[in-house]
């Protein structure tokens, strides 16, 4: 059995979704440069229609990606029951992060595997590449925490080889890509498979014994990747984006699996992958020079699977497998902190997107994650180009011909501008609708407290994205500056907790946005005041980004945003609480005691 | 709940801070990877100019391969 898609089908919804996205741009710059070229053509006219064309190609292109996942979702198919008879290392690479709530997840997914009888099937190792050595010291200590929790003496007494590792690389060389590589390098010939996660990653049992199951059926599947769900959010903002990926995200994907087919995305975690496969495609090389573009490959995953595709292997998403979660950023100001590495790394596949050999499609993807990052700068120069077309058009001139009795009224096009105002706001709104359509039709709204609560919810995230969308424009627009200006951004740490914000900090983080809003608001009252309208949206959620990083960071408690994992916890993060509790009785008892 | 947990100090009945290190560094060497090593050969990703775009490359891919190579010449020369 494969669940590989016909290739035909892959063609043809790659060219409907392309034919329809390009179609979709062209009419709307058509339209614009109507709306523009009545008073006259100028240059500033023909500028903005070219942006027009990008910006609403990249927008048709999202929103055809939930209509191939609408028109092409099918029931999922039936588990596989066949024994599992392959090793299969789950690797948790970890840096500078809290060591026991991600020791006890490794815990939670080793309960989890041995209640299905497969222990001896996975064996986990932890990939430290830790540089602060407090954290690391803390890390070894929880090891042995862990160590005795799975009773690892009394297995070695009874001559079974241990199934926990533990390696810290005192150099991370090549980040998390050289962490998994040495890995491989170090122990690779023991393992058919490596199931590569994140410190904040959690899998079922089920799941991995169905991807483990998947992969020994079909020989030419080089790495599977699941579709990962945000859990435990406590902010506004976490809670919002959990909602998102929980109820859109499904859709895209299967969208995006049905045009990718074989050439499909590795996401950088909680994907299965063929350690003969990784091992002879993936080892990355530096590029040259120094970063932002050259040194190591910040975006490993999206270079790594079209590496795999090139050597002939499998890449695939299968979205209809569930129990794979992950954790979000809780607020603006560490979404835009991991936002500035993705940047980073995406951009910097300009330098390989020549890469010899790769398939077109992968070259696309790679595009695609280069485009998904300067889109935002074209939205700003769409915006400045309509100020200073506004501020710089010819007053209108009734009587062209001398001598003339009657006015001339110019053309009036301002109708086709709204229309094209009008469409960009359909195909943003559009996908979200229809998934909701499809979610209500297919009972699946149920799992997100029923109909009513699923369309506030989509109702009360539409209004947080359009506030948020012109404060995240601005640090994405200063992310691609600061990348193409040379300057590298590093490998902070990923923040995790709760996340709330002081206003200080908040202030601290969007006080040269208030700026610009300012400015902006100034500007087009000034100079092209008949647009502030059209304007204000954009400007106003920009004047009080301070207050909306703030509020957005605090703790929210709404129903609205009900995801089924809060509804019903999956098995493996109960399980991870619960040893999570457990573990901190047990620590903190003889520490109160010894505080004595 | 929150993360962040203590230290674990359950061993401290039980041995005093030299034996505990002592264990500390035997699991740690139990616990390291095993050694079953698997080559992987560095791929490719760039290669020079003259190698890449020859008579038989197409248009559209020669343009891209030199835009990305002027770009990334233009990178390294910062």
């Amino acid at each position: 059995m494969t669940l590989e898609k016909p290739l035909g089908g892959v063609h043809l919804a790659r060219a409907l979704a392309l034919l329809i996205s390009i179609g979709l741009g062209a009419g709307a710059a058509a339209f614009f440069l109507q709306f523009g070229a009545a008073d006259g053509y100028q240059m500033v006219d023909g500028v903005r229609a070219a942006l027009v064309f990008i910006t609403t190609f990249w927008l048709a292109w999202g929103a055809m990606q939930s209509v191939e996942g609408l028109l092409s979702a099918r029931a999922a198919p039936t588990l596989l029951t066949t024994p599992i008879t392959t090793r299969t290392a789950i690797l948790m690479p970890v840096y500078n992060e809290e060591p026991g709530a991600v020791f006890a997840r490794v815990a939670a997914m080793d309960d989890a595997i041995t209640r299905l009888g497969l222990a001896e099937h996975f064996d986990f190792a932890i990939l430290s590449d830790t540089q602060n050595n407090h954290i690391a010291a803390e890390e070894e200590r929880w090891f042995v925490h862990l160590w005795d929790d799975r009773q690892q003496d009394r297995r070695k007494a009874e001559g079974k080889p241990s199934r926990f590792f533990y390696r810290r690389r005192h150099s991370n060389t090549g980040r998390k890509a050289g962490n998994i590589q040495d890995f491989f390098e170090t122990s690779g010939a023991d393992y058919d498979y490596a199931l590569i996660l994140d410190a904040d990653s959690l899998m079922g049992a089920p799941t991995i014994a169905e991807m483990v199951r998947r992969m020994q059926t079909e020989p030419k599947l080089g790495l599977l990747q699941t579709l990962p769900r945000i859990t435990g959010a406590r902010s506004r903002f976490g809670r919002a984006m959990q909602f998102a990926a929980g109820f859109y995200s499904p859709v895209f994907a299967q969208g995006q699996a049905a045009m990718q087919g074989v050439t499909g995305p590795f996401w950088g975690h909680n994907a299965l992958v063929r350690v003969r496969a990784f091992a002879e495609s993936c080892a990355l090389p530096e590029l040259s020079g120094p970063p932002p573009f050259g040194g190591h490959i910040l975006s490993h995953d999206y270079v790594e699977a079209a590496l795999l595709a090139r050597a002939g292997w499998s890449v695939r998403v299968d979205p209809d497998l569930e129990g794979s979660y992950e954790e979000g950023p809780e607020n603006m100001i560490d979404f835009a902190k991991r936002d500035r590495r993705w940047c980073q790394g995406n951009l910097q596949h300009i330098r390989v997107i020549s890469a010899p050999g790769l398939k077109a499609w992968s070259r696309f993807v790679l595009f695609q994650g280069i485009l998904s990052y300067i889109a935002p700068l074209f939205w700003v120069l769409f915006l400045a180009s309509n100020l200073y077309a506004t501020a710089t058009a010819p007053e209108p001139d009734f009587f062209p011909e001398p001598f003339q009795l009657f006015p001339v009224f110019p053309s009036d096009e301002t109708s086709k501008a709204v229309s094209v105002a009008v469409g960009v706001f359909g195909l943003l709104v559009f996908p979200k609708v229809l998934i909701l359509l499809d979610a209500t039709l297919r009972g699946r709204v149920s799992q997100f407290g029923g109909p009513l609560k699923a369309l506030r919810g989509m109702l009360r995230e539409l209004f947080m994205s359009s506030i948020n969308a012109p404060i995240m424009l601005m640090w994405q627009t200063r992310a691609v500056l600061q990348v193409l200006r040379g300057r590298d951004g590093g490998w902070p740490a990923q923040t995790r907790g709760d996340g709330q914000l002081s206003l200080s900090d908040s202030f601290a983080a969007g006080w040269w946005i208030q700026i610009w809003g300012i400015a902006v608001i100034l500007l087009t009252q000034s100079f092209a005041a008949n647009l502030l309208f059209w304007v204000l949206p954009i400007g106003v959620p920009l004047v009080l980004a301070p207050l909306v990083i703030w509020i957005t960071s605090h703790p929210s408690h709404s129903t609205v945003f009900l995801t089924p994992e809060e509804s019903t916890l999956p098995q493996v993060i109960a399980d991870h609480r619960r040893i999570m509790a457990q573990w901190a009785q047990t620590t903190a008892a003889p520490a109160a005691e010894m505080s004595v | 709940m929150d993360a962040r947990m203590m230290t674990p100090n359950s061993l401290s009945f039980v041995l005093d801070a030299a034996e505990q290190d002592a264990r500390k560094h035997a699991i740690l060497r139990e616990a390291a990877l095993p050694t079953a090593p698997l080559p992987m050969p560095r791929q490719v990703i760039e290669v020079p100019n003259a190698g890449l775009v020859d008579a038989t490359t197409g248009g559209l891919f020669r343009l891209l391969t030199l835009l990305a190579q002027g770009f990334g010449r233009t990178a390294r020369d910062r």
